[in-house]
């Protein structure tokens, strides 16, 4: 399981006040809420990229400031800004950073090409450059699943792709949940958060709600409607009224 | 595995700007080449003189003439002798000077001298024509003096005769004496002339320039990739931020030390220098360079930033103050303490001490690389 307990972070304001989060295997797990709100900071500490002034972060029981092996064993992130090194091929970018993990650069192949054929060469041979905006966003996501991670972050993954490679993606992400993986992504599209198995809602620094996103209102028509005002909501009255 | 791969990241980058180097080398190789090979058949390599025929044989001369013993070796000569050693082609000139010479110049005349030369040495001569006109020059300026004293005399009623045996004789030779013993006077000459006579002292300064220069470009390609998404990448991978540092400043040193091992250790064979300590030379200027292009890419994102605030601002100033472009004596005395801050100069100096200080200068330029790129990284994290 990949637990956040009371996670508290500053920067030159308060952006997580107490935030409380769990996923476990098998699970796909949405972050919603508005720019600003606190989405991609819960992520920064929950990979380690940032210190929280206060609680902690564990996975599979470890503390991840105390034991950061535990971190890199089990989880894998997807920043929102492309990672891939433009000069090298597909196969150096996975080799290099299935290298970095210790792993073998070829785990990452079944996610990429779950029948391969005469096409994988031709990609693993191709630049990072010269791959289409989906392309890349997928092999972006294969480097991070070299070493096989337990815990899939991502920040924002379907920016900036058409309505095909979204499509492709989710169905990724549904065959992941189904080998076991935990995916935990933020978003604001809310067809993909309609797809989590949980939905969290950031406002304000602070969860305004976490639970089954088709328990917000009872199904799929409504539900963007329903996201938006409890997004927008402005104050605890308002949100009791969602 | 992993420093392998990210060094042939930068491999890969550089694979045009390595087409590009090895170009310009290998040209500057062939003419370099070619013009070693001009030099050579006119045994311009080998220690030559040039002679002097002075029919007055004047204490005042020799000792103006032993100055320019310095620069270049003079040989006194009796006139059948020198043409004896022109027509054989041992010196490539020799000076005539009439026997009125010294006294002439003293009291202010006019005396031509003569330059025989020997056309089939062509830079020989030409050498020592440009010493001639050198000396000419001097002599020129001495006479100011000698002019001044006897606007003196003639103000104040003197006869020229005690003028020229009792007051001008002395006062001029002292004078001459001052002129040469003027260090500042006397050290532009030298740098003038020492430049022709000693082509490896340029090809130094252009093997240094063209490292220099060729380094600053090789550094475009780290500025593209390392994001704030990659560090984040790294540091989930448990690669430390120091380690990232290392292997990128060994990524751009392996494809700078490619560039200079050759260059370097061709130049010294070309020299008749030691290829040993001319490659340590050239390894510690690619260690230099790649840390300097190293903090390029940290203080400046962009591309045209970096070429435009960094390449034309700071490494052509750099090259400017380093003498490089202009010799050190062209410009204000003040300005020459400079030198010591620039790269090239270190480059083009003496191996060890070209070592140590290119090794320190790598060592501030990683320092300023990292706490740019630590700052730029932390400062632009999401919130």
């Amino acid at each position: 399981m990949l637990k956040a307990e009371n996670i508290s972070k500053k920067y030159k304001h308060e952006v997580l006040n107490g935030v409380s989060f769990s996923a476990k295997g098998g699970e796909i797990v949405g972050i919603a809420g508005e720019n600003g709100s606190g989405k991609s900071t819960l992520l920064s500490v929950m990979t380690g990229a940032a210190r929280p002034e206060a609680g902690r972060v564990l996975v599979e029981g470890e503390d991840i400031a105390k034991n950061p092996r535990a971190l890199r064993k089990w989880v894998g992130y997807v920043p929102q800004e492309d990672s891939l090194f433009g000069n090298l091929s597909a196969r150096d970018n996975l080799k290099l950073w299935a290298a970095a993990y210790g792993a073998d650069w070829k785990n990452a192949l079944p996610y990429l090409f779950p029948e391969p054929n005469g096409e994988t060469e031709i990609f693993l041979r191709k630049k990072a450059d010269a791959l289409s905006g989906g392309m890349r966003k997928r092999l972006s996501i294969a480097l991070s699943l070299t070493h096989s991670p337990r815990y899939l972050i991502m920040d924002e993954p379907t920016a900036g792709l058409d309505i095909g490679f979204k499509w492709e993606l989710m169905k990724t992400v549904r065959e992941m949940s189904a080998r076991g993986h935990c995916v935990i992504f933020t978003s604001h599209q809310p067809d993909e958060l309609l797809q989590c198995d949980r939905l969290y809602v950031l406002r304000g620094g602070a969860f305004v709600y976490a639970g089954d996103p088709k328990a917000l209102c009872g199904g799929e028509p409504g539900f963007g409607e329903a996201l938006f005002t409890l997004i927008k909501a402005r104050d605890a009255a308002e949100r009791l009224a969602v | 595995m992993f420093i392998w791969i990210e060094i042939k990241k930068y491999l890969l980058a550089y694979k045009r700007v390595l087409f590009w180097l090895a170009s310009a080398g290998l040209t500057s190789a062939l003419l370099i080449a070619g013009v070693r090979a001009a030099l050579a058949r006119e045994n311009f390599f080998e220690p030559f003189s040039v002679g002097v025929v002075d029919n007055g044989g004047s204490p005042e001369i020799r000792y103006v003439f032993d100055y320019f013993d310095e620069v270049i070796a003079l040989e006194y000569l009796e006139k059948p002798e020198a043409e004896a050693k022109l027509a054989e082609g041992t010196i490539p000139a020799y000076v005539e000077l009439p026997e009125s010479f010294a006294r002439d110049i003293i009291t202010g005349r006019n005396s031509p001298f003569t330059l025989y030369g020997n056309r089939d040495y062509p830079l020989r001569l030409s050498l020592s024509k440009l010493l001639a006109k050198s000396g000419v020059a001097f002599l020129s300026s001495a006479q100011a003096g000698i002019y001044a004293t006897l606007d003196y005399a003639a103000a104040h009623g003197l006869p020229g005769e005690t003028i020229d045996a009792r007051v001008l004789l002395p006062i001029n030779v002292a004078f001459v004496k001052k002129l040469l013993a003027h260090e500042e006077f006397f050290d532009s000459r030298t740098v003038q002339a020492t430049g022709t006579s000693d082509p490896g002292a340029y090809y130094g300064w252009t093997f240094a320039a063209f490292m220099f220069m060729a380094g600053l470009l090789s550094f475009l390609p780290t500025l593209r990739g390392y994001g704030k998404a990659v560090y984040a990448r790294y540091r989930l991978a448990g690669q430390s931020f120091f380690k990232i540092q290392f292997i990128r400043l060994a990524g751009l040193f392996a494809v700078e030390a490619l560039i200079a091992a050759p260059v370097f250790t061709v130049a010294a064979a070309w020299l008749n220098a030691s290829p040993a300590l001319a490659l340590a030379k050239g390894l510690s200027l690619a260690l230099c360079v790649s840390a300097f292009g190293l903090a390029a890419a940290a203080l400046f994102r962009g591309k045209a930033a970096a070429c435009g605030v960094f390449i034309f601002l700071i490494a052509l100033t750099m090259l400017f103050f380093s003498g490089g472009t202009v010799p050190l004596a062209f410009l204000p005395r003040e300005t020459h303490v400079l030198r010591y801050l620039t790269v090239p100069y270190w480059a083009a100096g003496e191996t060890f001490s070209a070592c140590g200080a290119l090794s320190g200068f790598a060592v501030i330029f990683f320092g300023v690389a990292c706490v740019f790129e630590f700052f730029s990284v932390r400062f632009s994290r999401a919130v």
